[in-house]
């Protein structure tokens, strides 16, 4: 009896278990299901709402694009009373609040407090109130309603490490929001601004090289938006209107600097309202001449802003200048020789002359038609090498030989000019080096002349030769030489050479008159002025020597003397 | 109780409190409450600590870090400051 009482109970609590364990296990599988269909709502959501995001973003860097469409796709996913968004632009501060849900005006205040207090601390600076633009969707405040903030979560909206607002989503009911919600919708924004620093990133490194390639540019450059704000004003640009160490130009700073030059506003805004591309004439600046060109600035569809660019023309000018002078130079000195041939045939002409002055008068106008012959073909051994057709006839030729021949051909010009001309030649000067004799002969002329012309009564002229070795030393050459010039320079590195000088016991030559000497447009001052003389002859010299691969160049030292040289290369 | 700990409980709270300001309340203690070795009370109050209190401060700013780095970190370092005898837990740069 006591065993079948036994059993029975030990089946009752069998069956009590088993229905029990089948009751907990469906409960569990219940919950199970609950937290895998919330799970799985929270990434459908999260997939869904960074698939919209992405397609924006593929169009707009703009983060109030991004966070608009955040908050507008939230009812899908979570409820709330408010959703607000705070952003902070330089000029202004933007608070936006869509409310889903009847709320007093004081529920939107103080979501409005606790954002500013938010960023207030992350940013650790005061709110400015007075900058904050506030903007009010969906249902209307409701008067009668006293609910009060139950719940809130703040997201921290960062772009290139910076935050630069709040995403804010309230309720009025008491801790309403689940940690998994509130992460879910942190990584969404996280991942969106994310997209946006990425893109912003690859926007700024374009911008920061287009900005290198513009401030590395010689024309000065201003940008503008379409509101004639500066974007961009170049260095070349500030130096140009004289504004190098000012910050933040505006366009009136410019065209008050501009002055009555050029009206630049006015330009400007006609340019942008006509799509017209305007350039002006010439203006003179304290920093020098300048063009400039103010062009609208347009993508396919509208205006974007303004460009414009300040083209110096200082250095056009300048050349132009030196033309200029060239030209006068070259018209006096062809018109001195000829206004005196003009007056000798007059003379001959006009009287009995006795056969002495006759004789006189054909010497003068033998030589006023050489100068002038002189001159053109200077002239047109200029245009020659201009035009790339000055050609020499190199062979094999004795250097020491053409010197001893041009020095007896000025032995007379010398002795008029009562000034002593020798040569001096190293031992070991190679008989047979290759150049063309009649160019070297023509430099010579020009360097033996000019040291004529610029040495006084009882100085001397030495023309030097010497065979100079890659890597020696030019002093010790010209002393083992015996030589005695002012070339002063390193020549270790010049290859195997014949070095040929001409030196005076002249005047000398000023420093900063010496890297004018070879220039053909530009004549050095002062005494080669005075004395005469186009200057075109070392311009000559210097392409002469040049197309025979040499180096052409002059020391002085001012009071003692000249040293013209060029070296042959052997 | 140490000395050392009060100081930990006092500067713990506090992050709580400025995160709280930052992220709201909610999520401020959530994450506290991940951190095992802290006990909070429902105000955001550390009330007691578990283990090594630099550990906890370690985990506490690291749940910090996770929501947002660059808004939070300046601030966890302005309430360290004002605990100089407490070594500082390691913040981004």
């Amino acid at each position: 009896m006591i065993l079948e009482i036994l059993f029975i109970v030990a089946i009752i609590v069998f069956t009590i278990l088993i229905i029990a364990s089948i009751f907990i296990y469906k409960k569990l599988k219940n919950n199970l299901d609950n937290n895998r269909e919330d799970e799985n709502k929270s990434k459908m959501y999260e997939i869904e709402i960074l698939n919209k995001l992405s397609d924006k973003i593929d169009y707009s860097l703009n983060i109030q694009d991004t966070v608009e469409t955040i908050t507008s796709s939230l009812t899908e996913f979570i409820d709330y009373s408010t959703v607000s968004y705070m952003l902070l632009f330089p000029e202004k501060i933007i608070f936006k609040t869509n409310i889903k849900k009847p709320i007093s005006r004081r529920f939107v205040d103080d979501v409005k407090r606790k954002m500013s207090d938010s960023i207030s601390l992350i940013l650790n600076e005061n709110f400015d109130n007075t900058k904050v633009e506030e903007i009010l969707v969906g249902l209307d405040i409701n008067q009668d309603s006293n609910e009060l903030i139950g719940s809130f979560f703040n997201i921290p909206l960062v772009i290139s490490d910076k935050v630069i607002g709040l995403l804010t989503i309230a309720d009025t009911r008491q801790s309403f929001y689940r940690e998994e919600e509130m992460t879910t919708l942190y990584k969404i924004a996280q991942q969106s601004t994310q997209a946006i620093t990425r893109l912003q990133g690859v926007v700024e490194s374009e911008k920061s090289k287009l900005n290198a390639m513009v401030a590395s540019m010689t024309d000065g450059v201003i940008m503008t938006d379409k509101d004639y704000r500066v974007l961009v004003v170049n260095p070349a640009a500030r130096k140009a209107i004289g504004l190098e160490n000012e910050n933040d130009l505006t366009v009136s700073d410019i065209a008050n600097n501009l002055k009555e030059k050029f009206d630049l506003r006015d330009k400007i805004e006609e340019s942008v309202r006509l799509d017209k591309v305007f350039l002006s004439d010439e203006i003179s600046l304290p920093s020098g001449f300048f063009k400039v060109v103010v062009s609208p600035v347009k993508d396919s569809r509208r205006t974007l802003g303004c460009v414009v660019v300040f083209r110096d023309m200082t250095r056009e000018k300048e050349v132009e200048r030196i033309k200029e002078d060239f030209t006068s130079m070259i018209v006096h000195e062809l018109r001195s020789p000829l206004d005196s041939i003009k007056k000798m045939s007059e003379m001959m002409r006009a009287s009995e002359v006795k056969k002495a002055k006759r004789e006189e008068c054909f010497q003068m106008i033998y030589s006023s038609s050489s100068d002038m012959l002189e001159l053109i073909n200077n002239l047109l051994d200029i245009a020659k090498i201009e035009a790339g057709k000055f050609e020499l006839l190199k062979q094999k030729s004795d250097i020491k030989k053409t010197i001893e021949s041009r020095i007896l051909f000025f032995d007379i010009a010398a002795k008029d000019a009562k000034v002593k001309i020798s040569s001096c030649f190293s031992k070991d000067i190679p008989n047979d080096v290759e150049f063309d004799p009649h160019t070297i002969s023509q430099v010579l002329n020009n360097l033996i002349s000019n040291a004529i012309k610029f040495t006084k009564e009882g100085g001397n002229i030495t023309v030097q030769a010497l065979f100079h070795k890659k890597g020696e030393s030019l002093e010790k050459e010209s002393k083992d030489s015996g030589i005695n010039w002012f070339v002063k320079k390193d020549m270790t590195s010049i290859p195997d050479s014949l070095l040929v000088a001409v030196t005076d016991s002249g005047i000398g030559i000023p420093k900063d008159q010496i890297d004018k000497l070879f220039n053909k447009f530009i004549q050095a001052k002062s005494t080669f002025v005075e004395k005469g003389g186009t200057g075109l002859g070392l311009a000559i010299t210097k392409s002469i020597i040049d197309s025979h691969n040499g180096l052409v160049g002059v020391d002085s030292v001012e009071g003692q003397g000249t040293t013209f040289y060029f070296t042959l290369p052997v | 109780m140490e000395d050392n700990k009060k100081q930990y409980l006092l500067l713990l709270s506090e992050i709580i409190a400025k995160e709280a300001i930052i992220f709201g309340p909610d999520m401020a203690i959530l994450k506290a409450r991940r951190v095992a070795s802290l006990v909070i009370d429902n105000n955001g109050n550390v009330i007691d600590i578990k283990g090594y209190s630099a550990d906890a401060a370690q985990e506490l700013v690291n749940e910090y870090i996770k929501l947002s780095e660059q808004a939070v970190k300046d601030v966890i370092n302005q309430v360290f400051i004002k605990y100089p005898q407490i070594k500082k837990v390691n913040i981004p740069t």
